[in-house]
């Protein structure tokens, strides 16, 4: 990935850099901690998600960035450089809104030159600038047309190019796409992930859908309860989830409450549903007779026949066009889920109570923490 | 009659009661009116009926020497520019005051507002005469603003505060202040602080970010707030006859004085169309303002 040039003084290249960061809004019995404590890096021109259900403080987190609120405790560094003092409007980040918050009394051309005229650059300068951004989203046509004659995508795209225009070094984005529907947004995604390998500008993207996060991330912060749970890449977060929460937020997973019984060179053996066994590869320490919970992708399980195979009892078969999901149960009740693709056009015939055979890849099983500590 | 037809003409009967209200308090008192003004006046009160005669309309302009000739006259121009001149200050001064007010009122959290808007219309509860001599005491050679003053040794002698068109303005500016407030207040609460924040976020300092978005944006109330303290200002009676003494009359103490002491009923008829027709004019400028952006934000 090429790095852009760090600026002179600064020997930093990280773009972001957070130091203990907490917010608590109110005080007394009414106070409410948004972040605590959260600590991580930002490195320059990557593609950073913040993904977390409603309420996890992600937008707290974009917020205190851009500087629209005030940090309780803790730095944030951009570049290199304490931030904390500055105004909003004297930070070289800009943003993306939820709701675009497009200036309805400004014609699309207004809206993007609005940032350039508080900078004082020369009109000429302005002018160059805002048909370039408008043609970088695809938008010159609407130019002069006022924000409200616009669909949502166009918005969508007048506001991104408003905040890309004065050329920040890091671009914030609120869940940008939650408006749309969803065939647009799949192409908004395209879209994005486009214009930041483009422009080189640091994206942070706040969103609460992990199919954005995966598809669009060079990084990937889970967050929930005002903590980072984990930060990976996209494959790091999907097939290795830190703890229970990050398994179950991305993703469809099962999860088997197990027993280490033996422990190989490289592979180890489980006890789960009073006397099955299982054989994996564990992607962490762990000693004999440690209980632990396996989470395994419903992608990962494959139906099989045989000695070898597995034992359940079939609940549901749900049909869902390009593949189908098997809902079944263990012998102590555990729900689980398999997802087949249907890639040979037939389906089994099965009823509801059949025995259901099946099988998992040693490479397959990932051993998830309980709790939600923090593995940055 | 078919059930369409039916229904309309249910409707029509509806619009009954209200149309003949306006017909019977409106406008036949207007046609009185307009015919009052082109007739000749009757020294006693009251019009000479039939006699018509021009010299209403004419006395805006003119002025009938004894030999029967006319002769230029500014008297009655130099009041109604006053009335106006009255009227734009009032108006500028209510939006000096009102903005920051209700800017103030429409950035307070929602439990607050409504105790808010309940206190800026608390005056009306009050008359609008035992306001108006209340502003006597506070303005008087010897009131209260004067007290203070010279309590403070900012001057020895009294200010002349009563009775000038100060007096005048200060107590317009008073009357009708909750009607600059309330609509640029219902303007700023419905706007997006979104787009405030929007706008720091693209380096726009505080004033600027007032200056190209939130005063942009609160034009419809600006201008609905003005329009109403305007026209009421300048129809205006109680205040200039109570604070102004007599060298400021207003059209409104002119139309009294025209019915009253004057006896010139033909000449109070027509400066009353004439303030009508000055209304209209603004409420038109007005519609034709909200046309223009008719369908946009």
């Amino acid at each position: 990935m090429p790095l852009r040039k760090p600026e002179a003084g600064s020997s930093s290249a990280n773009a972001i850099e957070l130091r203990g960061v907490g917010k608590t809004f109110g005080s007394g019995a009414a106070a409410f901690v948004a972040l605590r404590d959260v600590s991580t890096t930002i490195e320059q021109n990557v593609f950073f998600t913040l993904l977390g259900p409603s309420g996890c403080g992600k937008t707290t987190l974009l917020r205190l960035i851009a500087g629209f609120e005030a940090a309780t405790t803790g730095e944030i560094l951009l570049h290199g450089k304490e931030i904390a003092d500055l105004p909003p409007y004297r930070r070289p980040v800009n943003t993306v809104f939820q709701s675009y918050a497009l200036f309805p009394h400004m014609t699309v051309a207004q809206n993007v030159a609005f940032g350039l005229q508080m900078l004082k650059q020369p009109k000429d300068e302005i002018a160059r600038t805002v048909d370039e951004m408008l043609k970088l989203v695809q938008m010159e046509a609407l130019k002069n047309r006022r924000t409200s004659e616009l669909s949502g995508g166009q918005q969508q795209r007048v506001a991104l190019a408003r905040a890309l225009a004065p050329k920040p070094r890091v671009l914030l984005l609120d869940e940008p796409l939650s408006a749309l529907d969803l065939k647009l947004r799949k192409e908004m995604q395209v879209e994005l992930k486009r214009l930041q390998t483009e422009t080189g500008i640091t994206f942070v993207f706040v969103t609460h859908d992990q199919e954005e996060a995966l598809t669009m991330s060079d990084k990937v912060a889970v967050m929930n309860e005002g903590q980072i749970l984990q930060i990976g890449t996209p494959r790091e977060i999907y097939n290795h989830p830190a703890n229970r929460f990050v398994a179950d937020f991305i993703g469809d997973i099962n999860f088997i409450k197990a027993e280490i019984v033996e422990v190989g060179k490289t592979r180890c053996t489980a006890r789960f549903d009073g006397n099955q066994k299982l054989s994996f590869t564990p992607d962490a320490e762990v000693s004999k007779g440690q209980k632990v919970t396996l989470a395994v992708r419903p992608e990962r399980i494959a139906v099989a026949n045989g000695k070898n195979a597995l034992s359940a009892t079939l609940d549901n078969v749900v049909y869902h066009g390009t593949d189908t999901l098997y809902h079944f149960s263990l012998g102590d009740g555990t729900r689980m889920l398999a997802r087949r693709q249907n890639s040979d056009g037939t389906i089994p015939e099965w009823q509801t109570g059949d025995p259901f055979g099946w099988a998992v890849s040693g490479n397959a099983v990932a051993i998830v923490a309980d709790g939600p500590e923090q593995t940055a | 009659m078919t059930p369409a037809r039916r229904r309309t003409f249910f409707n029509f009967w509806l619009i009954g009661p209200a149309a003949l209200a306006i017909i019977i308090f409106m406008v036949i008192p207007l046609a009185m009116m307009a015919w009052i003004s082109i007739q000749s006046r009757s020294y006693g009160g009251g019009v000479h009926w039939g006699e018509l005669s021009a010299e209403a309309w004419l006395r805006f302009l003119f002025e009938r020497n004894l030999d029967d000739s006319l002769s230029w006259s500014v008297t009655y121009t130099v009041i109604i520019i006053r009335s106006i001149w009255l009227s734009l200050i009032t108006t500028v001064l209510s939006l000096l005051v009102g903005f920051p007010t209700a800017f103030f009122m429409a950035t307070r959290d929602r439990k607050w507002r409504t105790l808010l808007v309940f206190m800026v219309t608390l005056p009306f509860w009050t008359n609008l005469l035992v306001r108006n001599y209340a502003w006597i005491l506070i303005l008087r050679d010897y009131g209260t603003a004067n007290g203070l003053l010279m309590w403070l040794g900012i001057t020895d002698q009294p200010l002349p505060l009563l009775h000038n068109q100060f007096a005048v303005a200060v107590g317009l500016t008073y009357s009708f202040l909750p009607f600059m407030v309330l609509p640029i207040y219902s303007s700023l609460e419905k706007l997006d602080l979104r787009l405030v924040e929007a706008g720091f976020d693209l380096y726009a300092s505080r004033w600027q970010v007032l200056r190209n978005i939130i005063i942009p944006l609160a034009i419809p109330g600006i201008i609905a707030g003005s329009i109403l303290v305007f026209i009421p200002a300048l129809g205006s009676y109680v205040t200039p006859e109570l604070l102004g003494g007599g060298k400021t009359l207003m059209i409104g103490n002119l139309i009294g004085h025209q019915f009253g002491a004057a006896r010139n009923w033909p000449f109070g008829a027509a400066l009353g169309l004439f303030l009508l027709a000055l209304v209209l004019l603004a409420m038109t400028v007005y519609a034709l303002r909200g046309r223009e952006r008719g369908g946009k934000p």
